[in-house]
């Protein structure tokens, strides 16, 4: 059995910044892996190289198998790789419910002619479209604010609202960019209890990307850590939060 | 409270529905009753309004400066003329052409959006805008040059020459209303969502699967494409038409007419094509003051209503466009005034 994900020594270069230095990881069918690092360690320029908002400058990236390497993050969505941002991308003049819906773009499969002249087809996606985001936003908590604009929505509930975009897309694998930063210990606490309950109920393969290292102890089967775009400790949760390397990296940054 | 009882009422259906057929009926009866200038006027705005619904596509839905609209609607005009005056062309063919044709045309113009972010985009409009001009004003043997082409017959379907004010009225309200109908349902659907993603936030469209260059394409060739029926109906109704109606000035209100309609509303083009028809027309008595009132009132707009009429409040939050282009005007006002103490 492969892995569902596989990333072999990945390097991506900014000029002479070397901000992703050769990083080897791979994700199991059902697997949350944890990515941390302390701030500028090369934890989103990694995750923007495998999910193709990048062209890696070296290495592979396969996915259940196939070479998408230099795959963009528009051609990853119909092979099972969702994800969201760690400063949003959200789109503010759209209502919290259609923002989920625009995550429906590719499972709707109306054409022009379909829209022009609202056939069944048509309305038949537009119901399913509906009520498919509706569940998404019930399962983060978000269906009491259907018809909000994103722009009226505190950030954690945005946060939230990027988790449901990136469900309903139904992926295989969903890398989540620390999907905690700017909440409070509590709201924390509930986000990844969230990504936990969903991995558990649907065999949701995740990579979580955490630069608070305790929020994943107990949530993770096992964690990448990386500093300055090179790993320096994986393994599991217990072990890495003791490591030396780990522990003296994070000393640096405060 | 008394002003949400009526935003109730105004956002029922049936309310919607009940103002649509009095609107409607006005229309259907307003040739009979009214005079010559008024149906002169409202034609006008049949015009108008797929030209500035086009564009609301492009501007308001996928939120790309286009500042070359009225060259598109030449090309239509263009298209038209020259195969009717000069190859006999039926006008049911040369309306068909001119919108197949000048769609061509936005598709070519906006084939740099694959390379160039948006704001590039706006510069190679308005490069169109000039190049545009200049080709049609030079270029003697097809378009005449400055003098322009005239002698354009009139309307014609299936046979039928719609050549009475009245006629021509029916015509061309019905051809906006379906124009109204089919850019509505294209922006309710999921092309429509896309663009508006698109608009709010590439990189979050992309992550949904969605390709930007596609949409910004699509968009272009939608908009343009009624730009080039607007051309048509134009060039066969005036019966003339020459270099000086599609300017970079006329563009410039075509956008202004979405700016006040409210971006992102189709509704919202129609209004503001209404004000933009109407408002020179009504205070001509004022001449010489036309230019100014209509800056006051698009400055009254933006500081009162930065979404426009018909906008979504979610365009009158601090990062929306409307906010700032207001924030610009107040600065410049503020900077103004401490000039003057
Ligand atoms: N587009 C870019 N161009 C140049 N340098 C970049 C770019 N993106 C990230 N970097 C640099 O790469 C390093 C890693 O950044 P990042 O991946 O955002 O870290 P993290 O997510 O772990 O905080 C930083 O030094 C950052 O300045
Ligand atoms: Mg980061």
């Amino acid at each position: 059995m492969g892995y569902l994900l596989e990333v072999r020594d990945l390097k991506m270069y900014f000029g002479g910044v070397h901000a992703v230095d050769g990083i080897s990881f791979e994700v199991g069918q059902g697997e949350i892996i944890g990515i941390i690092g302390p701030n500028g360690s090369g934890k989103t320029t990694l995750i923007n190289a495998v999910t193709g908002v990048y062209n890696p400058t070296a290495g592979t990236i396969l996915f259940d198998g196939m070479d998408i390497t230099s795959k963009k993050m528009e051609n990853l969505v119909s092979l099972g790789i969702c994800r969201t941002f760690q400063n949003l991308k959200l789109h503010k003049a759209l209502t919290v419910l259609q923002n989920v819906i625009v995550g429906e773009h590719l499972a709707n499969d109306s054409n022009f002619f379909d829209a022009v002249f609202r056939t069944k087809r048509f309305r038949q996606n537009e119901k399913r479209a509906r009520e498919l985001a509706m569940t998404e936003l019930e399962k983060v908590g978000l269906a009491g604010n259907a018809s909000d604009f994103v722009s009226e929505l505190p950030y954690g509930m945005q946060k939230k609202l990027e988790i449901a975009r990136a469900l309903v897309m139904k992926p295989k694998l969903l890398i989540l960019d620390e999907p905690t930063a700017g909440m409070n210990s509590v709201e924390a606490k509930e986000q990844i209890d969230l990504v936990k309950k969903l991995n558990q109920e649907t065999g949701l393969s995740v990579i979580l990307i955490e630069h608070n290292m305790k929020l994943l102890m107990n949530s993770v089967n096992r964690v990448l850590a990386i500093d300055a775009g090179k790993e320096i400790a994986r393994g599991l949760p217990s072990e890495v939060q003791n490591n030396s390397r780990v522990i003296s990296a994070y000393l640096g940054e405060d | 409270m008394k002003k949400a009882a009526l935003k109730d009422f105004f956002s029922k259906k049936s309310t919607r529905i009940f103002l649509l057929a009095i609107l409607f009926a006005g229309l259907t009866v307003a040739p009979f009753v009214t005079n010559t200038l008024t149906k002169r006027i409202i034609s006008t705005i049949f015009i108008y309004s797929l030209l500035s619904m086009g564009n609301m596509v492009i501007g308001g839905f996928t939120g790309m400066l286009n500042l070359g609209h009225a060259a598109f609607w030449g090309v239509g005009a263009y298209i038209t003329a020259i195969l009717m005056t000069g190859y006999n062309v039926p006008f049911s063919a040369a309306f068909l052409a001119a919108g197949i044709g000048t769609a061509l045309v936005g598709l070519v113009v906006s084939i740099p959006c694959l390379r160039l972010s948006t704001d590039f985009l706006s510069l190679i409009t308005i490069a169109f805008s000039y190049i545009f001009l200049a080709v049609v004003r030079n270029w003697m043997s097809v378009t005449k040059g400055p003098q322009g082409i005239p002698g354009i017959s009139c309307i014609n379907f299936f046979g039928v020459d719609f050549s009475s004010a009245n006629a021509v009225y029916f015509v061309l309200f019905a051809v906006a209303v379906v124009s109204f109908i089919v850019i509505s349902n294209i922006t309710k659907s999921k092309f429509g969502l896309a663009m508006q993603a698109v608009r709010d936030d590439e990189l979050g469209a992309r992550s949904a699967g969605i390709k930007p260059a596609q949409v910004k394409i699509l968009s272009f060739v939608i908009g343009t494409f009624f730009a080039g029926l607007a051309g048509a109906l134009y060039a066969a109704y005036i019966g003339y038409i020459g270099p000086n109606t599609f300017t970079f000035d006329t563009s410039t209100t075509i956008f202004q007419m979405c700016i006040l309609g409210g971006l992102g509303s189709i509704p919202g083009a129609v209004v503001g094509t209404v004000f933009f028809v109407v408002m020179p027309e009504t205070i001509r008595t004022l001449a010489v003051y036309r230019v100014g009132v209509g800056g006051v009132i698009m400055l009254l707009l933006m500081l009162f209503r930065p979404q426009g009429i018909m906008g979504s409040r979610a365009f009158a939050t601090k990062d929306g466009i409307q906010e700032r282009i207001k924030n610009k005007l107040i600065a410049r006002k503020v900077a103004n005034v401490q000039k003057h103490v």
